[in-house]
């Protein structure tokens, strides 16, 4: 009888866990696990079926028949793999409890309707917190809030249900000219929800002890937000402030006020700001930003800033960095390896790295000023053959296509057309610096 | 499928399954409350087909 090759294999990619998680900064192997393995599952079945497969094809004697006691194994995975999801879930900075309903495998899922109405007459800022699952608050003409859906309670029957979600109601609270609402009780036993609130779109809100998706659209005034799940914002006329702890997906669009980001996300989309942007964190994903003001992005591994319009985008996912159609220019400081495309830059523009590439395509009228440096990697410029400018290249290599140049590889290289308005800085360190005309 | 094969066979599909309604829990909200059942019924039609004979 042959030895299995499960075990080996286990000890493999348990090895290349413990790896990735001692080499990169961002991997857990905690939150891996818990959102993954019944893919272990998964791929115990396939090894096993493909290697009785393999040996039918052979006429060899395969690993033998799996018996109870990987039965027991499987069920004790089941059992800790459904313990780590459910904690995974729960557990927030808010200290979020976990309650044994969470993973009751044999529980049913019972929505619950739940609703209320509050005068808002002198209600100045509403504040809701902890909410779960899916939550729109939308602004209407209205002098009064509404909320009305239901909540998800899983427990072993709907009388049950309905009295567990009875005991913890949700609770309305005057403070000044603020109203409080309260949508969990102080149990560990959390509800997720799928609830809608209307109110004046006057109002400023404050979320917080948020997670799941949280939808806000049509306020005029001041929008703060503490949460870990995923966020929406559209037509928000007033300043927005999100605060995210394990933030999955902010998505806004149509922001009449400044937008500030601070914490972990995963991923960012923001188009049509009128305001400010900052984004701060600790960042890792994608963020997408388009046709906003002044934008700022601050984390460990760069600095950027965008001043004046961005007409264009800036696009930011894993090491690749594209710069697109910033008007006011760009200063950027980025650590570490990265691949940076820049081009339709109307302001001065300073792209600083330590290794990867920098490519720039300017059009016929460069920026007043434009700087890229990188301690080692390589530098590729698209310029005007003609035009208004003075380059400086510097590099352990320089080759160019211009047409006065082409074919004289060098490791300075300097040039003036025109005026030389216009100056231009490529030094690429150890690296390599690379010019081609523009067709 | 002969009692040998099934025999063979039945353990990891069942390990398979399992999985596979663990999975559509997290990434499709089919609660695991509402699917486990199909383990029954796949560990039943394994049965049917030999699994557990000599």
């Amino acid at each position: 009888m042959r030895r299995s090759i499960t075990t080996p294999l286990l000890i493999i990619l348990l090895g290349c866990l413990l790896l990735a998680r001692n080499l990169l900064d961002d991997f857990s192997v905690w939150e891996l696990f818990a959102q993954e393995w019944p893919w272990l599952l998964v791929a115990a079945g396939v090894l096993r079926l493909a290697e009785h497969a393999l040996a039918a094809a052979r006429d060899e004697p395969g690993p033998g028949p799996l018996g109870g006691g990987a039965l027991v194994l499987a069920f004790l995975l089941c059992c800790v793999g459904s313990l780590a999801h459910a904690v995974d879930r729960a557990v927030s900075a808010e200290g979020f409890g976990v309650h044994w309903a969470d993973f009751g495998w044999f529980d049913r899922t019972h929505d619950i309707p739940v609703e209320g109405t509050w005068p808002a007459a002198d209600v100045k800022t509403l504040r809701i917190e902890g909410f779960h699952g899916d939550l729109e608050i939308v602004g209407d003409g209205e002098d009064s809030i509404r909320l009305s859906g239901s909540r998800r309670v899983n427990d072993s029957t709907l009388e049950r249900a309905r009295a567990a979600s009875e005991a913890q109601p949700i609770r309305a609270r005057r403070e000044g000219d603020a109203l409080e609402l309260r949508l969990q009780g102080h149990s560990a036993r959390r509800f997720a929800g799928d609830l809608t609130v209307h109110a004046p779109r006057a109002l400023a809100l404050a979320l917080s002890e948020g997670r799941g998706e949280l939808r806000v659209r049509d306020f005029d005034a001041p929008v703060s937000i503490k949460t870990d799940g995923e966020v929406e914002l559209e037509r928000v006329a007033g300043a927005v402030e999100l605060e995210l702890e394990h933030g999955r997906r902010v998505v806004a669009e149509g922001l009449g006020g400044a937008l500030t980001v601070r914490g972990s996300t995963r991923e960012i989309k923001v188009r049509d700001a009128a305001g400010p942007v900052s984004i701060g964190g600790k960042l890792f994903g994608e963020i997408e930003i388009a046709e906003v003001a002044d934008l700022q992005i601050r984390d460990r591994r760069l600095t950027l800033k965008a001043p004046g319009r961005v007409s264009g985008q800036v696009v930011l996912d894993g090491n690749d960095l594209s710069l697109e159609g910033l008007d006011g220019g760009v200063e950027l400081e980025a650590n570490g390896r990265w691949e940076i495309a820049a081009k339709g830059l109307g302001g001065p523009a300073k792209l600083q790295g330590q290794r990867g590439s920098i490519e720039v395509l300017l059009d016929a009228t460069p920026p007043a000023s434009l700087t890229a440096r990188l301690d080692e990697g390589e530098i590729h410029a698209e310029l005007p053959a003609g035009g208004d400018y003075q380059l400086e290249a510097r590099g352990a290599h320089v080759d160019s296509d211009l047409p006065d140049l082409a074919g004289e590889p060098d490791r300075d290289l300097r040039l003036v057309r025109g005026g030389g308005s216009a100056k231009i800085v490529l030094d690429a360190g150890r690296g390599r610096v690379r010019i081609n005309a523009l067709p | 499928m002969s009692s040998t094969a099934a025999n063979v066979a039945a353990v990891p599909t069942l390990l398979i399954a399992l999985g596979t309604l663990f999975l559509l829990d997290y990434r499709l909200g089919a609660h695991f409350s509402k699917t486990w059942p199909a383990v029954l019924i796949l560990a039943g039609l394994l049965r049917l087909m030999g699994w557990g004979r000599r």
